[in-house]
């Protein structure tokens, strides 16, 4: 029988680093064993100054040694055992690489810097179990949202599907910076905390136009505070639902009082006392903006996110892959693609990236990368259909994609890019800023990408149900039409170069040979 | 309502009263002979500590001019006033009590203290012998002169202090002998029937002109000095605790006298002379009727050979639920136990260690020491574990008062060992009794804990009165590790699952919990706390407790020592009833019931309810959940409270009366408990099967 291992997952955020340790049984399930938390200065520095100053170098050094001293007493591994992630403070900071090579070298532990999209499917992993627990909210058109030191993440769901994910440059560390470098008046403090929030308010009001959101889940250090003094018995693994009025209360105990003042009264870091009165409100002003009298306070965290995809990354991973799929359709429909013409392009480059498996050596990831590509290689024909394939690059690259990380994004928003004319060369500034590596899986994705959207050159789809023979030089498509198979070849004319070159292979669609029916 | 100064008694006054009740156990006719001289020697015992540490800080608040005024009312000098004067009387009681009963009583029972004129001649032989090979050789007398600097007065030492003839009597010669600790203060003497003993100071005061050839001695007395030893290390200032807390030691050594003790018979003149040398005044000096330190006759106690005067002996005995032939940590995981000290052995918190070192499972052990014995058992096996390579991580209390330079010999041994050695938490003491075991076992790690009220100290565990848990609830020992992450800076502090931590959390809790109380008795739920603890000083719980007693809460407090709460007063604490129990055992528990609706909830705890235990130290309240072993502390907290025998009550205007037996229905608490202890034990025994084990071939 396999034994129970020891995980830990660590979030270095804008004001703590927090690190969960927990025992993972081989069926998944998670004991949590040790909690810890440290207060850090990185949001103060990287919103302030633009890098991480020595001072907060060290304290983060200190707060990670200690974290390794506890990791080590349970016999864990630094390398193996442990995921550590750092959120904006760190990743925007100018000297991040140089940070987190400090922290290596003087703890043992390699920290990875995330972006948005990364916080968003890993805060999906978090708070998706609650989401599930309560079946009736899967009816509903559901929000998540999460107020960052530095970032403000959101997420939407329906019918237990995501729909959107944006991030937003809010937070509440990053406005406290720039209130103290104007002014230290709380009269004008608060104005200004009023204006930005307004200003994050337009922005969420524009991308959330079309959709009436029916219930509004916060999360967040601050959430479980205040749902802790809401309701002292919640235990955090079920969530919360309070009524807006309560949590407007709460917010507005925590404005008038200086930092000092709730740290003394509420026996709270100072870093956490001095962010909590702004973050309060604006969580309240957001759920008012979107009309809604009672809110869901929920007790995950990136953390749990972190733990679930440790504890089980293969159950995870298809559930996940649904979340990507049913993201990116949003993204197509948003966008007015074909829908008919995406899901066969899809349909089609899958199975060739199936069939050419022994080959490309790539992995499941790249395979949804393809997928997600395939969806949306055509979305740039919502701006122009001049240069189609240059609008969708810029497009998807801008596009809070939810579940894929910024390198993924760049991945899908190239092989996009690559579906019709011009094939990847040297002289395209954004494919050259590739990694060898990643150029590689570019050439293979759009490769593949190139002859599906050709084998359903006319958008009817009649391709998508087509079967793949191999040769040794030959890869044939039986597709059933006559008109497409015409197409197909013009198309592959042009589009299945790239493959042939990479693959050795010649690619021909043949017209399956249908059987005539004689009778009446 | 509560503000009022005259709501809250005085904590020092408290203190004496306290420390008034112990001495009247040495009054108590009742009460085996030697075991009253036990009593009279802890009353000065305790007196001499008090001296030290609260006189002490009183002198420094005097000194540096401070005025503020404690719950009460009285500044400073107000408070050093009044316990001067209760403390003369406290000390005219103890001689009283010493030289017109218990010393004639022991006279009678074959126990006699002889003076040089009584010696029989063997006996003369024998001293005479005894001064001229060891005393004159090993005592040396130090002159004073104008011109020398004075020599270093040693706090609680016993000197004898010489006037030698000048040509006036104001140039009278002083010379000072110090009876150094290392010689016995109480010398036997051989006798053929009973227990003849002579003091040292007689035998040197008979042989005082042997030191001085050719001179005048004109009288030749004992006296003492305490010394202020109420000074912290400045945690900031010091380079690291170990070296501050050295620092403290040695100040401590040259700090000002803050009470001179003579003996009675000394003349005004020696006394001048001494009041000068030592620079204390007449507020300070105290005339002793009888021989100085009576703490000095605790060596009597252990007398062999006068069982009769002692009390019956009561030895620890087995939990009932603890199978001594088994390894402990299956049983734990079985339920949880709760051991009630002295009644009931210290063993199995032993044994929880030394197991744990040996055991290979075990990956680390965490630790907190505050108090230990002599060559403890339990820091041998925390030695033993980290010789073996496991993780062990032990906080010793390097500020613990009194026990500092122990504590700090018992971290270097630990850190020779190999442990992770933490001197303590900057500008706190920590004073939680907790220790935890990890363990790597096939279902992956568990962790075991114990928590008590009273500390590791396998030598007061004999005789102090205190509460344990062995458990392994899961929620407990997450909290437990909790706990020293906090401690040892690993984590920020957080609220924990259930166990509740000073300084940050605790009086919040309990204000929370008598709250709870109220808002449930006004709900109708007839509301009641009962509590044990040491001390309650804390004015923001007074008050809250004053609070729930307007509002028709019972509530029954036994409160060993100070308490600044005044009950039974009409509009302000007529819910109230304190009471106080002074016994062979000293009450050391903290627990802490609410009804909470019939739904009794049940802690324990390392902290009193004062300031310094919520605010200035690490402290745990842990609640008891198991339903049997909150059954069983229901149940003990109902005994302490209903005991008749050793039960004194506090009356509003501060005296304490005893309490009289209701009926024929007297309790005797701590022999109620002994009583159990030894049926449960019996019955435990019983109920397990015999079985034999047979010696078989290695496999």
């Amino acid at each position: 029988m396999k034994k129970p291992r020891i995980k830990a997952v660590i979030d270095l955020g804008s004001v703590s680093a927090r690190m969960e340790i927990v025992q993972a049984t081989p069926d998944g399930e998670l004991r949590p064993l040790d909690s810890l938390y440290q207060s850090v200065q990185l949001g103060r520095d990287t919103f302030n100054s633009g890098r991480i100053g020595r001072n907060s170098v060290e304290q983060c050094v200190r707060a990670f040694r200690s974290f390794a001293t506890v990791i080590k007493e349970y016999g864990a591994d630094l390398t193996s055992d442990v995921t550590a992630v750092a959120t904006s403070a760190v990743r925007e900071a100018r000297n991040c690489d140089t940070f987190l090579e400090r922290i290596y070298v003087a703890t043992g532990i390699w920290v990875q810097p995330i972006d948005g999209a990364t916080v968003n499917r890993l805060t999906f992993l978090g708070v998706w179990p609650l989401i599930r627990s309560r079946t009736k909210l899967l009816e509903k058109n559901i929000c998540i949202l999460e107020i960052g030191g530095g970032t403000t993440d959101l997420l939407g769901m329906r019918h237990g599907e995501v729909r959107f994910s944006h991030s937003y440059r809010f937070g509440s560390y990053r406005f406290l910076e720039t209130a103290n470098r104007i002014s230290t008046i709380r009269r004008i403090e608060s104005d200004m905390a009023r204006n930005e929030i307004n200003s994050l308010l337009r922005s969420i009001n524009d991308d959330l136009a079309d959709i009436r959101i029916n219930r509004l889940i916060l999360m967040g250090g601050e959430i479980r505070f205040v749902a802790h003094r809401i309701n002292p018995e919640w235990d955090e693994k079920t969530l919360l639902t309070v009524n807006l009025a309560s949590l407007r209360k709460q917010a507005q105990k925590f404005f008038p009082l200086n930092p000092e003042e709730i740290a003394s009264l509420f026996k709270m870091p100072i870093e956490e006392a001095q962010i909590l009165g702004f973050s309060l409100l604006a969580y309240t002003q957001i759920a008012e903006n979107l009309s809604l009298k009672q809110v869901l306070l929920c007790g995950a965290t990136l953390r749990s996110g972190l733990l679930a995809e440790a504890g089980n990354p293969l159950k995870w991973r298809e559930d996940f892959e649904k979340q990507i799929i049913s993201s990116a359709r949003q993204s197509a429909l948003k966008y007015n693609c074909d829908m008919n013409h995406a899901d066969c392009v899809e349909k089609l480059a899958q199975m060739i990236f199936r069939e050419m498996s022994n080959e490309h050596k790539l992995n499941k990831h790249h395979e949804l990368l393809l997928r997600v590509a395939a969806l949306l290689h055509d979305c740039g024909r919502f701006v122009s259909l001049s240069a189609h394939h240059k609008h969708s690059r810029y497009l998807i690259e801008n596009s809070d994609l939810f579940g894929l990380s910024r390198a993924d994004i760049r991945i899908v928003a190239l092989t996009a890019r690559y579906h019709r004319r011009a094939e990847p060369k040297p002289t395209h500034t954004d494919y050259n800023l590739l990694t060898r590596e990643e150029k590689m899986t570019v050439n293979k994705l759009a490769s593949f990408l190139r002859v599906a959207d050709a084998l359903d050159n006319l958008h009817t789809q009649n391709a998508a149900e087509c079967t793949i023979e191999r040769t040794e030089s030959e890869l044939r498509f039986r597709v059933d039409s006559v008109s497409d198979i015409h197409a197909a070849q013009l198309a592959l004319r042009e589009k299945s170069r790239l493959f042939e070159q990479i693959f050795g292979l010649t690619v021909t669609p043949v017209v399956t040979r249908k059987r005539v029916n004689h009778g009446v | 309502m509560a503000s009022e100064k005259e709501n809250y008694f005085n904590r020092e006054l408290s203190w004496l009263q306290f420390n008034m009740r112990v001495l009247n156990e040495a009054y108590n006719p009742a009460t085996p002979l030697l075991e009253r001289l036990k009593f009279l020697a802890i009353t000065a015992s305790n007196l001499d500590e008090f001296f030290m540490v609260r006189v002490g800080g009183l002198h420094t608040a005097c000194k540096s001019g401070r005025r503020r005024r404690d719950i009460s009312g009285l500044t400073p000098h107000r408070q050093l006033q009044a316990i001067q004067r209760k403390a003369r009387e406290m000390n005219r009681y103890e001689y009283n009590c010493f030289n017109t009963i218990i010393e004639p009583e022991l006279i009678a029972a074959g126990i006699e203290r002889v003076t040089i004129e009584k010696l029989n001649p063997g006996q003369h032989n024998f001293i005479f012998d005894l001064f001229n090979e060891e005393l004159f050789s090993c005592l040396t007398p130090i002159r004073l002169t104008t011109h020398s600097r004075p020599p270093l007065i040693h706090s609680l030492a016993l000197y004898c202090a010489v006037r030698m003839q000048g040509d006036d009597e104001r140039s009278d010669g002083l010379a000072l002998i110090a009876l150094q600790p290392e010689e016995r203060r109480i010398i036997d003497l051989p006798t053929q029937r009973g227990y003849q003993f002579i003091l040292i100071e007689d035998v040197v005061k008979t042989n005082i002109k042997s030191w001085f050839p050719g001179q005048k001695v004109k009288e030749c007395v004992c006296f003492r000095i305490t010394r202020n030893a109420d000074m912290a290390v400045q945690e900031d200032e010091a380079p690291d605790l170990l070296s501050g807390m050295e620092e403290v030691l040695e100040e401590r050594k040259i700090s000002d006298c803050i009470r001179l003790e003579v003996e009675a018979v000394a003349s005004g003149t020696i006394v001048k002379m001494l009041q000068n040398l030592v620079n204390a005044d007449n507020s300070q000096t105290y005339l002793q009727d009888g021989p100085i330190d009576l703490k000095a006759f605790m060596a009597l106690t252990g007398l062999s050979g006068f069982e009769h005067l002692k009390f019956e002996v009561w030895p620890p005995l087995p939990n009932p639920m603890v199978d001594s032939k088994s390894e402990l940590i299956p049983q734990i995981r079985e339920c949880d136990i709760l051991l009630h000290h002295p009644y009931e052995s210290f063993d199995p918190v032993v044994r929880f260690l030394e197991e744990a070192s040996i055991d290979p499972s075990v990956i680390a052990i965490k630790q907190v020491l505050y108090r230990t014995s002599r060559n403890s058992p339990i820091v041998n096996a925390l030695k033993k574990a980290a010789r073996r390579g496991k993780a062990v991580t032990v906080l010793v209390e390097l500020k613990a008062r009194f026990d500092e330079e122990r504590n700090i010999e018992e971290a270097a041994e630990l850190e020779l060992a190999g442990a992770q050695v933490i001197y303590g938490v900057k500008g706190f003491k920590t004073h939680a009794k907790i220790c935890l075991v990890v363990r790597r076992e096939h279902c992956g790690i568990v962790r075991y804990a114990h928590f008590g009220t009273g500390n590791y100290n396998d030598v007061t565990a004999r005789i102090y009165g205190d509460i344990g848990l062995l458990t392994c609830n899961e929620d407990l020992c997450a909290d437990a590790a909790a706990f020293f992450n906090i401690i040892g800076a690993h984590t920020q502090p957080r609220p924990m699952r259930k166990a509740v931590m000073a300084p940050l959390y605790l009086r919040d809790r309990l204000v929370e919990l008598i709250d709870l109380e109220i808002e449930m008795h006004r709900k109708g739920s007839r509301g009641r706390i009962s509590a044990k603890m040491n001390s309650l000083v804390d004015q923001v719980l007074i008050d809250k407790l004053y609070e729930a007693s307007c509002a028709g809460v019972k509530i029954d407090l036994n409160v060993r020592g100070i308490c600044c709460l005044v009950p039974g007063v009409k509009g302000l604490s007529q819910n109230i009833r304190v009471t106080s129990i002074v016994g062979r055992y000293l009450e050391h528990a903290r627990i802490f019931c609410f009804r909470h609706g019939g739904n009794d909830k049940v802690y324990i705890s390392s902290a009193d309810w004062m300031p310094r235990n919520l605010d200035r130290r690490f402290e745990l309240m842990i609640p008891i959940e198991s339903e049997s072993c909150r059954h069983r502390i229901l149940e003990i907290i109902k005994v302490y409270l209903s005991d008749s025998e050793k039960s004194s009550i506090l009356e509003s205007d501060g005296e304490y009366t005893p309490v009289r037996a209701r009926g024929d229905k007297a309790i005797h608490a701590q022999e109620l408990f002994y009583r159990q202890a030894c049926e449960s034990s019996t019955q435990a025994a019983r109920r397990r099967t015999t079985r034999f084990e047979p010696h078989r071939p290695a496999t």
